[in-house]
């Protein structure tokens, strides 16, 4: 455990001392993790996989880019998990893909007050970046230790056991519905900090949040962390600063990244279970 | 304490329950019959994982028809599935708990259905007839007033079986329970009264012979 702990602290702590490039390139790994537990939190204690995290995500970014104070209409986003999750388990990922990519389409055409379109949205505030980092530095340790503790309570053992039999969990008095409700609401309020974090990283938001390089990065960092929710920090610094390193030398390199890890899912998933 | 009135169910063009009627007061029954002679769907409906075509259901003088299945759950009916709905991947403690809500309760609710030495084990791991036993131990822990135990014999080995007839006398006159079962006479010093259910009615009954 307290080899976690100083791992974690020192991603966290190391990175503003190396000057304003590597605080970027380690806030964009934070913001990352912050959107990988929340996925990480719905898929693994709630059993629901979704491939479209980069709805909330995105909606959040947008909105507060447009306006900061109406941000917390992005928690719709949790109905419209709702809404996709009467699907079924097995058909869940693919109707939260393909309603992201349409978000994706459809945000090239959204145009406000003359601006937006495939140029997007310049946001409002603007925050110095060492700022911005500590506040998601902070939000991460909170997101973590927030998700840790619900997944230890009462409440996150009914959130299992809803997982494993809906059903079974009906025919002793638990409703799988509020618990569905509240699972969809916990991981679209951590996506929306994400969100927001990624708009006053760039000061600037785009189409491109929904793409699926958003939509499939916390699926991909998650695996790549072995599915231990402490890990998804290193997995997203990973994921990161290869993309980073690489992109000069291949385009879109992001996706050659995921194709590898994809790959080795299997190898992967057997080394996570003897950890 | 159950009681049902013209209680009908169809799927599309079968029809599994026909007017079945029943008065139940406390106490532990037995409901046998053919296969396909609707004894899991009457149980399913009472405990409202099937929506009954027609007809309507009271338990302690509150109409309980197509209420969802937590709430009747909640109002003190449980049902115990012919095949073990429980979660896979919690430890037989975590199941007993999620049940009875309280831990020192779910041990010795484990220690009375012989699941003591499982206890900490994950259900996924445990036999076939542990699964049953954990099944109903879940049901008995959740302090529900009625136990509907569908087919509790079915797919036990004898030991097994022997071992869920000590609960069945254990839990006689601890809580009230209607037992669906293919072999009736395993339960004549069980049950207070037998049904027999054909085509989707009561075709007779009887009282304890013993």
């Amino acid at each position: 455990m307290a080899y976690k702990a100083i791992l974690i602290a020192l991603l966290l702590f190391i990175p503003p001392l190396f000057g304003y490039f590597a605080t970027f390139v380690a806030l964009i790994a934070v913001l990352f993790a912050i959107l990988t537990v929340s996925w990480h939190f719905m898929e693994k204690e709630a059993g629901w996989a979704s491939l479209g995290h980069s709805i909330p995500f995105g909606i959040s970014a947008y909105i507060f880019a447009l306006n900061p104070s109406l941000v917390i209409l992005s928690l719709l986003c949790s109905l419209l998990f709702l809404a996709l999750s009467l699907t079924s388990r097995v058909l869940f990922p693919f109707a939260t893909f393909i309603i992201s990519i349409a978000f994706w389409q459809i945000s090239h055409y959204f145009v406000f007050d003359g601006k937006g379109g495939e140029e997007g949205f310049s946001v409002l505030v603007s925050i110095p970046l060492e700022i911005v980092y500590t506040i998601a530095a902070l939000l991460f340790v909170f997101s973590f230790l927030f998700v840790e503790l619900l997944s230890r309570s009462n409440l996150g053992l009914q959130i299992n056991a809803t997982r494993d039999d809906e059903i079974a969990s009906k025919s002793i008095g638990i409703n799988p519905v509020h618990l569905r409700v509240f699972s969809f609401a916990v991981s679209t309020i951590l996506a929306m900090i994400s969100g927001i974090l990624y708009a006053l990283t760039f000061g600037h938001v785009s189409p491109e949040v929904f793409s699926p390089f958003y939509a499939l990065f916390p699926f991909i960092a998650s695996t790549l962390a072995l599915n231990k929710r402490w890990a998804c920090l290193v997995s997203s610094y990973v994921i990161v600063a290869l993309s980073h390193a690489l992109s000069a030398m291949i385009p879109e390199v992001h996706y050659v990244i995921y194709a590898t890890v994809l790959m080795l899912f299997a190898v992967v998933r057997k080394n996570a279970e003897n950890l | 304490m159950l009681r049902i009135c013209d209680l009908s169910k169809v799927y599309g063009r079968t029809i599994v329950l026909r007017g079945l009627n029943l008065d139940l007061k406390e106490g532990t029954y037995c409901l046998f019959g053919p296969n396909g002679s609707g004894k899991t769907t009457l149980l399913k409906t009472i405990a409202g994982f099937e929506k009954p075509t027609s007809g309507r259901i009271f338990f302690e003088g509150r109409e309980i028809t197509c209420y969802p299945a937590e709430k009747i759950a909640k109002m003190g009916i449980i049902m115990a599935f012919q095949i073990p709905r429980v979660f896979w991947n919690l430890s037989v403690e975590k199941n007993l708990f999620l049940a009875s809500k309280n831990k020192k309760e779910a041990r010795e609710v484990a220690n009375l259905f012989m699941l003591g030495e499982e206890i900490e084990l994950e259900v996924k791991k445990l036999s076939q007839g542990k699964l049953k036993l954990l099944q109903v131990a879940m049901a008995f822990a959740t302090k529900a007033k009625l136990l509907l135990l569908d087919e509790p014999f079915a797919g036990l080995d004898a030991e097994n079986v022997r071992a869920m007839l000590e609960i069945l006398r254990e839990l006689k006159g601890k809580r009230s329970m209607i037992i669906t079962s293919h072999r009736p006479k395993l339960l004549h010093g069980i049950a207070d009264k037998f049904f027999e259910l054909r085509g989707g009615k009561i075709a007779g009954s009887y009282e304890n012979p013993f």
